[in-house]
Parts: structure tokens; C-alpha cells; sequence
């Protein structure tokens, strides 16, 4: 999944218009990042990328590139 | 060896309401559209002051023998499920022994397992009759989790609900294709127990004073160590891998697809996880039932709440093969399928 891609995705997971996010932003800073989100973007991965990412990673993650980078990871 | 095969099932549900307007006026609009987004559910049934998962599984089990007394006689083996029992001791399943008027040659004992617990018992009581140890098996699930979540707890609070049931086994025929369970997968994770747990609440960690203190997390949710806690991502996580994986090897394990289904009955966790385990099983409508918006995540019993709407609704066929799969606390899941009897959908 590129970046753009997964950036548009998890604009609709969180609310927000993609072309008001990027992969800096941080995740403290949208209104809509709560569990109900955590649970919108471990769907939105497991469908777009084929895994599902430890619950770990959204207490660990700074920004959403953060996220991005766990999920790429964790695909290996 | 014959098998065991499912004759009746019933449930009983608490008789509160905790509505949405409930939950709009405790939490606020906002976290009640949340709710509902999050979780399907809309309102949901609470077991009234005084009232235990053993009266809820009583009712459940009275009101199915009142219908066939025969085999009030019959029964000689109760196993009763729950996480919330009368006492610590007697085990509950004595006490229902007694209540429900049942013979004294009657094994009787309880499983301590949460969501998982009905596959579980209907696993034990099978093996039971299979072996010929018993010949009539009564199993009940009654839970009143609702009354350990603390009522400021927005998280928790708006999706469990109280219920009990009654299921009843017997032998099942020689023949090969006879109704009956054709087979059960089960597992364990033990490494996940912490994120579904009531911390105070046995010997490990006696209450006291410091268990009692309230804690108000980031979002607003105030509970203390002797409350429930649900680590929702993780037991979302938990879910969408392992319960593709468990169907997935009990059909290898039976020689089956999902093709050779009448019915998929998941653990009624939340709406969402169920929409999104059908969708990536690919488990059409016609092969799918849920029944929670109205109810509530009814922890142990939701499998047997959901069986039993299946049959009433006629979703269940007789001969139909149906796969029931349960998971939650411990964490710990269970999945079977069985070929549905005349009897249970008469």
C-alpha cells in the first residue's frame, strides 16, 4: 500500500480530510483517535496490506507514519 | 462410538432494559453514537438486583424440561459455565442439581471459562455421552458480568448485557450421517489473559483499599482493579487472526468448506467485529445470523442465545450443518460444528 493510499484510508477511518493529513501527523492532534479508530485501522490494514498489527503499536506510535511503518514491518 | 448430538436449547435474558437514551443520558450523545457505531449495540438486557447467572440458567433449563419432563428423570450430568457463580463454593452447578429437582446420579461441576464457555462445556458433555459416562446431559451458562463493571466505565458499560441457558444432549445415533457434533477445535492463550480481566477478584490479589481506587484513563473511563477491563484492540486483534485460523482447521480437520455450511453463529461480541469476520471469510448473509443489537454482548451465553434465535427464527434446518465458534477471556475459543437434529428445531 503506498502512502498516499494508506493516508486516504485512514482519513476515512478517522474523519478527516487525506489531504489535511500526512504521514508527520500527530495522532494526539486528531479529534477522532480513540479505540473505536484503533479498531477502524487494524481492519483497514488487515484488509488493504493482509495483516493484522499488534494492539501494541497504537499505544507505541507518535504519528501516523508511525503506524504505517509498524504495519509495513510487521508484513515484513 | 456414537456421538452426542444437541435435542434443545433455550436462554433467558436479564429483565432490565439499559436503553440507548440510558446511555445518551449517563455519557452523552456524542459517546452514545459511539457506542452504537462501535459495537452494534443499541440497548441492552441487565439481570435485575439480587438476581445470579444461576437463576438466569434455572429459568433457561426450567422452562425447557417443563416442556419435555421426561427427561428431568433422564439427566445425569450438569455442567454449568460462568465467571460470576453464587458462591466460590459450592460449585453452582450442586446448587442447580438441587433447584431443578434432578436425580442424585447426576455428575454435577462447573467451567470457569468466559465467552468460550458453552463450546467448551458442549465439548465435555459430548466426550461424556460418546464414552457412555452419561447419558443425558443438561448444560446451563448463566453470567451477571455487568454487575462487575464499574458504572462509569463508558467503554465497557454500554455493551455487556445478563443472560443464561439451557442446552440438552443426548446420545447421538449409529448412522454415519445422524445428527450430532461432528467435531470441536479448541485453544489457548494464556499470554493474553491481562487484557480481559477483573485484577481483584480471587486470591492473587485480595481487595483492599488500594484495589478500590478509581482510575480515570485518557479516554474517560473510570474503573478500579476490581473491575472488568477489556483491552478492546487486543481482544480485536485476538479475534480477527485467530478465529479465521480455528474454522479454517476444523473444516480441514472434518473434510469440510465453508460451501458445506447452513450456518456460521460467532461469539456475539460486537457488531463490528462481526461484519468484519464475515466479510473476510466470506460468509454470506444466508449463511450468517447475529442477534445483539437489542441485547447486549451477553459474554458466555451469547452462543447459545444466538443458536437459539437461529432455531426459532428457522434459520436452522434439520440435518442443516451448523459451525458455532466462541472466544474471549483467558483468552480462550472454542468452534464445532454439528448436524442439527429434528428435535431441536421441532
Amino acid at each position: 500500500m503506498s502512502d498516499e493510499e494508506f493516508l486516504a484510508r485512514f482519513g476515512e477511518v478517522v474523519g478527516q480530510d487525506p489531504s489535511s493529513l500526512s504521514l508527520a501527523t500527530d495522532l494526539k492532534s486528531l479529534e477522532d483517535w480513540d479505540s473505536v479508530a484503533y479498531l477502524g485501522t487494524t481492519v483497514m490494514i488487515d484488509e488493504g496490506m493482509g495483516v493484522a498489527i499488534s494492539p501494541e503499536v497504537f499505544a507505541d506510535a507518535v504519528t501516523i507514519g508511525d503506524i504505517l511503518a509498524a504495519a509495513r514491518a510487521a508484513k515484513g | 462410538m456414537p456421538g452426542s448430538t444437541l435435542v434443545a436449547v433455550n436462554y433467558t435474558l436479564g429483565s432490565e432494559d439499559l436503553t440507548y437514551q440510558d446511555i445518551e443520558n449517563r455519557f452523552g450523545v456524542e459517546a452514545a453514537a459511539k457506542v452504537l457505531k462501535g459495537s452494534g449495540i443499541r440497548n441492552r438486557r441487565v439481570a435485575a438486583p439480587g438476581v445470579c447467572g444461576s437463576d438466569l440458567a434455572f429459568q433457561s433449563a426450567g422452562e425447557l424440561l417443563d416442556k419435555q419432563p421426561e427427561m428431568r428423570e433422564r439427566i445425569d450430568l450438569l455442567i454449568h459455565c460462568t465467571q460470576s457463580p453464587d458462591y466460590l463454593l459450592p460449585t453452582t452447578a450442586c446448587l442447580l442439581q438441587e433447584r431443578l429437582k434432578l436425580r442424585k446420579e447426576c455428575a454435577a461441576f462447573d467451567i470457569n471459562l468466559g465467552c468460550s464457555q458453552y463450546v467448551y462445556a458442549l465439548s465435555v458433555a459430548h466426550s461424556m455421552l460418546a464414552s457412555g459416562v452419561a447419558r443425558c446431559a443438561l448444560v446451563t451458562t448463566g453470567d451477571t458480568m455487568t454487575r462487575t463493571i464499574h458504572p462509569r466505565d463508558r467503554g465497557i458499560l454500554p455493551i455487556l448485557g445478563d443472560a443464561g441457558s439451557a442446552s440438552l444432549l443426548v446420545p447421538a445415533g449409529p448412522e454415519a450421517d445422524a445428527p450430532g457434533f461432528l467435531g470441536f477445535e479448541l485453544g489457548t492463550d494464556g499470554s493474553g489473559a491481562k487484557h480481559l480481566m477483573i485484577p481483584a477478584s480471587g486470591f492473587r490479589q485480595p481487595r483492599s483499599a488500594e484495589t478500590a481506587i478509581e482510575i480515570t484513563d485518557a479516554e474517560g473511563n473510570t474503573r478500579s482493579a476490581e473491575n472488568f477491563y477489556m483491552n478492546g484492540a487486543a481482544v480485536f486483534h485476538f479475534a480477527i487472526t485467530v478465529v479465521p485460523a480455528t474454522i479454517h482447521k476444523l473444516l480441514a480437520k472434518l473434510g469440510l468448506t465453508l460451501d458445506d455450511l447452513d450456518l456460521v453463529l460467532f461469539h456475539q461480541a460486537n457488531q463490528y467485529m462481526l461484519d468484519y469476520l464475515h466479510k473476510k471469510l466470506r460468509i454470506p448473509p444466508e449463511k450468517s445470523f447475529c442477534y445483539l443489537e437489542n441485547v447486549g454482548n451477553t459474554s458466555g451465553s451469547t452462543v447459545p442465545v444466538v443458536l437459539t434465535e437461529a432455531v426459532r427464527q428457522g434459520r436452522v434446518k434439520a440435518g442443516g450443518r451448523v459451525l458455532m465458534i466462541a472466544f474471549g477471556v483467558g483468552l480462550s475459543w472454542g468452534a464445532t460444528v454439528f448436524r442439527a437434529s429434528p428435535e431441536l428445531v421441532a
